[in-house]
């Protein structure tokens, strides 16, 4: 092993050593109430956690437009010198009028270090807040007034929540129930919910129900036929509950877009889009113009409806060539439309059984990589991808792809090979052979190169002054990529450094970044860690930069044990307050080892 | 009581209308929710729909999805065909969980012929049928419909959601025990037919054609049965050339109607239950005394064990309270296979281990008697202090109006005068009124009039 690698691990290892006193675990964020904030107002929020928030000096929120604020609680003198366990806590959020709706992570820095995630909703509508406990039943609901983010709690088993509202005769009204979407990211809530919706009359007959539309998330589209008072019901599908288990239903009139037709868009190019969902206007064409520079990924826009804007809807912007698919029957590879390489296809699976086929051509020993991007942006589409020869022979299939740690409905073919000079299809269907406006897909067909991709799963780093950490990188190397990666951290807090190393060529996959905090303040901040390398060229061709942004996860308490890992947005580095660790010390930081020898360091702690 | 008292010689046809919600006035129209409960209970019964096969979260799935398709009248052919040719989530298509109850093509195979097609096919899994036609290769053939159903996981619902996803594959055969032969999918008494993208699809289509009438006769039957307490065949699903409909003009005129309007239950509960045959009384003559066949006079029948519970709680005005669900739910409401409830235990009610209709048995028992005789569930819920008796006698009202009332809640109608009469001179002699009244609830919920349907 190189000796210098060998030492980094070393330094890692002491760096890391747990403050004898940190007992004091950072707090693990378990709900707010009410988890949703309305766009142009500032509202009061109730925090919940294991582990104290006491001395929670900042709050961190994902995106832009929303700011939180703490709200510290009196401490009276003679607590003062005990701190106290504060696992509630309040919070101010204030969200500018031109915030993006939709759901935002959020955590708390305190001197113990930086809370797991929270989600924060942020909503157009007005947030109304459950109030009255027993509205247990019909003839208690609580009355409401539309449009309005209704935000409550199934808190404990066989809690069912009733509201009531007024509806005018023809009116349509929209029921969007965030719940268990909120719950991937909570760290220690090893019980999720799944909600169920039900509409009564006034006298309680069902006129319409929804489980589980958006994941476990109902969400309901009704039209009144009389005007007059309905009830809203709100429970757990199985009657359990949990006092972490919030919810937010928008309810309201206005159009709800769940995707878009095509998909997929040209960066610095006019597109016209379909767009469906709920309560859609006559005319459902907008019209989007994403910036010649925008980066080609997946972005949740809100999209021009006349004079207003929708609800926040993916759009994958491109930079490859993109057909669209002909209104022309496509079903069969002899009718298959011509797509040429690299490039991508925007598609619909229009009905039932519909499959669509698209014809390209490609050399002997060509390496091609097929990607369908659908379920993953909204479209209900579960993918079902085949590469066929021109006999129509299955040469390859992909039904679910992995990204990173998680799987997806999505599909995937990477490295394909021809195997000889000629055409071939893609075909691409609906794994279950449904179909309609909402089974929208992008395919995306690239040349194989080799790349690399990043990963921590870790979504935090906790420092105190005198003390390091080590942040390890994951990296998955793809298409044969047998380079060597220089990793490069950004964003550290004041008063911390980062020694960062790379991952060696070969079979290498793990690499860390060293972190140290000599004298720093209390502070945090969110890091970007990266990774650049050079892909050597063949004969007079330019070598290529390769380069990757690490997708950062959290580590999650499964139920029973063990831990799994959930995709998150942010990795924060925070530097607490000293710890009774103040300072470690070697006798050497230099070791050179020859094979068989071993050499003798001395740590030093300094302590409190 | 205003059915009671309504000399309206078309009262019990508007009745029947109310409850089945088809009056078309949402002032009337109000069972509807009711109807679906319980007639989802009776196919979930028959579907198997259990949490111990299919975790909570599957059987809720599958369970709404009974509910909403009979509160909404789905045609019944849609119903059948969507739940044989099921896919997707378990969570978010409570159909596919009928591939995670009957997890082979075998099990598939008898289970769907005997819920939809009236036959027991079980036998010729091994050998020729021995009361029927069926052959191995006729079973097998049936069986190879269903040999490409699959499933994968899925994430869903997060890292705790543990979703199973049916799908279709494109490979999968059945092979005929012994001769070792590859079966193409063949319907019962059909030629091949296949689908490259998915079997089943044909398999629907035959098995709910209009011009199938095995899957028409097998529902009619059943409703029959489950109206009239015997079908026009019995057992209700064991149909055959050995076994024909005891009124052959009667089941081919059910059956036309039936497929003629879109195969609606409604409109077919509707018939069964304004004819005159639904209506007759069932005091027997001493001519049609040993009829069991033809319908001579009303078939007697005993409460099923949840409509019985649901019966005896609206009676005292005292609720049961079912584990894990909120109080107020009624026992037809309930959407799993076991409660640990006694009296649903002692009374019947089906573990959901058979898709047969004899799961529920009829068959009355000492347990059932010595139940509601001695049992302190019911002498409990008499003499609740928020029970009807206590309100009524704390309410003060006059002992004619209190027996009327308990009639009219046990029976549905008023006490005679030779009742009345006797149930004052009973009061006189009881050490007090609660205990009288509580005396007179026990004996009408223990009556025959309670207990049976007549």
């Amino acid at each position: 092993m190189n000796k210098i690698y060998s030492l980094a691990l070393l330094l890692c290892f002491i760096l890391c050593a747990t403050p004898a006193n940190a007992q004091k675990s950072y707090p693990m964020l378990m709900s707010l109430k009410p988890v949703a904030a309305q766009v142009g107002q500032t509202s009061e929020h109730t925090i919940s956690s294991r582990y104290s928030m006491y001395g929670a000096y900042q709050v961190l929120v994902s995106g832009e437009g929303v700011t939180g604020e703490i709200l510290h609680p009196e401490v009276k003198e003679a607590d003062k010198a005990k701190p106290p366990n504060l696992q509630t806590m309040k919070v101010r959020f204030t969200v500018a009028a031109e915030a993006t709706p939709g759901v935002r992570d959020f955590r708390i820095a305190t001197p113990n270090g930086v809370s797991t995630l929270g989600q924060l909703v942020i909503s157009r509508d007005k947030v109304v807040v459950e109030t009255d406990k027993n509205n247990n039943t019909a003839e208690n609901a609580e009355p409401i007034l539309l449009p309005a983010a209704v935000c409550g709690a199934v808190e404990k088993a066989e809690d069912v929540d009733y509201y009531k509202f007024n509806a005018a005769a023809g009116a349509s009204l929209n029921f969007h129930v965030r719940s268990m979407r909120l719950q991937n990211k909570i760290h220690d809530l090893q019980q999720h919910i799944d909600p169920i919706i039900t509409l009564r009359s006034a006298q309680g007959a069902t006129l319409a129900a929804s489980d589980n539309y958006f994941y476990g998330d109902p969400f309901l589209s009704h039209t009144f036929a009389a005007a007059g008072e309905y009830l809203l019901e709100i429970r757990d599908v199985r009657f359990q509950g949990n006092k972490y288990w919030e919810y937010c239903i928008e309810i309201s009139n206005q159009p709800f877009v769940t995707t878009v037709y095509p998909l997929a868009v040209a960066a610095g190019k006019e597109t016209k889009l379909q767009m469906i969902g709920f309560q859609i206007p006559a005319d459902p064409m907008t019209t989007i113009n994403p910036p010649a520079d925008a980066a080609a990924d997946a972005q949740c826009l809100p999209l021009p409806m006349g004079e207003a804007a929708s609800n926040p809807v993916s759009v994958v912007v491109s930079k490859l060539p993109i057909l669209q698919e002909s209104d022309a029957d496509n079903n069969t590879p002899e009718h298959a439309q011509t797509i040429s390489l690299p490039g991508g296809v925007n598609g619909r699976i229009e009905s039932a059984g519909d499959i669509d086929c698209f014809a390209f051509a490609a050399k002997k020993g060509e390496k091609f990589s097929f990607e369908v991007v659908a379920r993953r942006e909204q479209s209900a589409l579960d993918s079902h991808l085949r590469i066929l020869n021109s006999k129509g022979k299955q040469l390859a299939l992909n039904d679910d792809m992995r990204i990173g740690k998680r799987s997806s409905a999505d599909s995937q073919l990477e490295n394909w090979k021809a195997p000889a000079d000629g055409t071939y299809f893609i075909e691409v269907r609906d794994l279950h052979l449904r179909g309609g406006p909402a089974f929208v897909y992008f395919v995306r067909v690239t040349r194989s190169e080799p790349y690399f991709e990043l990963y921590l799963d870790t979504d935090k780093t906790e420092l105190t002054p005198g003390t390091g950490g080590v942040i390890y990188v994951r990296m998955v190397r793809k298409n044969g990529f047998a380079g060597e990666v220089q990793l490069k951290i950004e964003g550290l807090p004041a008063g911390v450094s980062a020694t960062a190393g790379r991952i060696l060529a070969g079979k290498g996959q793990d690499g860390c970044i060293v972190l140290s905090c000599e004298d720093a303040a209390m502070s945090v901040a969110n890091i970007t860690v990266s990774g650049k390398s050079v892909l050597p060229a063949e004969g007079e061709a330019t070598p290529k930069e390769l380069a990757a942004i690490a997708a950062i996860y959290q580590e999650t308490y499964l139920p029973g044990g063990g831990r799994g890992h959930w995709p998150v947005g942010m990795h924060t580095v925070s530097v607490g307050r000293p710890s009774d660790i103040l300072g470690v010390g070697l006798s050497a930081y230099e070791v050179s080892l020859k094979p068989g020898e071993s050499k003798k360091i001395d740590v030093t702690i300094e302590r409190a | 009581m205003a059915f009671v008292d309504s000399d309206d010689p078309k009262k019990r046809e508007t009745l029947v209308d109310q409850l089945l919600g088809l009056t078309n006035d949402p002032n009337q129209d109000i069972y509807n929710d009711q109807y679906a409960a319980y007639w989802t209970l009776r196919w979930s019964d028959l579907i198997r729909n259990s949490s111990k096969s299919l975790g909570e979260q599957g059987m809720w799935s599958l369970h709404n999805w009974i509910k909403e398709a009979l509160r909404t009248n789905k045609p019944f052919d849609q119903f059948v065909s969507e739940l044989v040719t099921a896919k997707g989530s378990i969570y978010t298509n409570g159909p596919a969980n009928y591939f995670r109850i009957h997890a082979n093509p075998t099990t598939l195979t008898e289970a769907t012929a005997q819920l939809f097609l009236g036959v027991r096919l079980e036998c010729a899994k091994c050998h020729h049928h021995p009361f029927e036609k069926y052959s191995q290769a006729d079973y097998y053939g049936l069986a190879a419909f269903f040999s490409r159903v699959g499933s994968k996981n899925s994430e869903e619902f997060g890292l705790f959601g543990r979703e199973t996803v049916v799908v279709v594959r494109s490979t999968g055969e059945i092979n005929h025990p012994r001769t070792g032969q590859r079966m193409q999918p063949t319907p019962l008494d059909g030629e091949p037919i296949d689908d490259p993208l998915d079997r089943r699809l044909p398999l629907a289509q035959w098995l709910t054609s209009a011009d199938n009438p095995m899957f028409s006769r097998s529902v009619v039957n059943r409703y029959m049965g489950f109206l009239l307490g015997r079908g026009l065949v019995d057992p209700v699903d064991d149909m055959r050339s050995t076994n024909p409909p005891s009124n052959v003009a009667l089941m081919d005129a059910l059956t036309q109607d039936f497929v003629a309007h879109d195969f609606d239950l409604k409109r077919l509960m509707r018939n069964i239950m304004t004819s005159r045959l639904y209506q007759l009384s069932s005091q027997p003559t001493p001519e049609n005394n040993s009829d069991r066949r033809f319908y001579s006079h009303y078939r007697v029948k005993r409460l099923t064990a949840e409509p019985l519970l649901d019966a005896i709680d609206q009676v005292t005005g005292v609720q049961t309270k079912f584990k894990s669900l909120p109080l107020g739910t009624h026992a037809i409401e309930l959407p799993d296979a076991e409660y640990p409830n006694y009296f649903l235990t002692t009374f019947a009610k089906p573990r959901r281990v058979s898709v047969c209709e004899c799961e529920r048995s009829q068959e009355e028992n000492l347990s059932q008697a010595l139940h509601t005789l001695n049992g302190d569930i019911l002498a409990k819920k008499i003499a609740d202090k928020k029970g009807r008796v206590t309100e009524l006698v704390a309410a003060k009202k006059p002992h004619k109006e209190i027996v009327a009332e308990l009639y009219l809640a046990a029976l549905c109608r008023r006490p005679s005068e030779a009742e009345l009469q006797a149930s004052k001179e009973f009061l006189a002699e009881s050490p007090s009124p609660q205990e009288y009244y509580e005396d007179l609830l026990w004996a009408l919920v223990n009556s025959k009039q309670f207990l049976y349907v007549h």
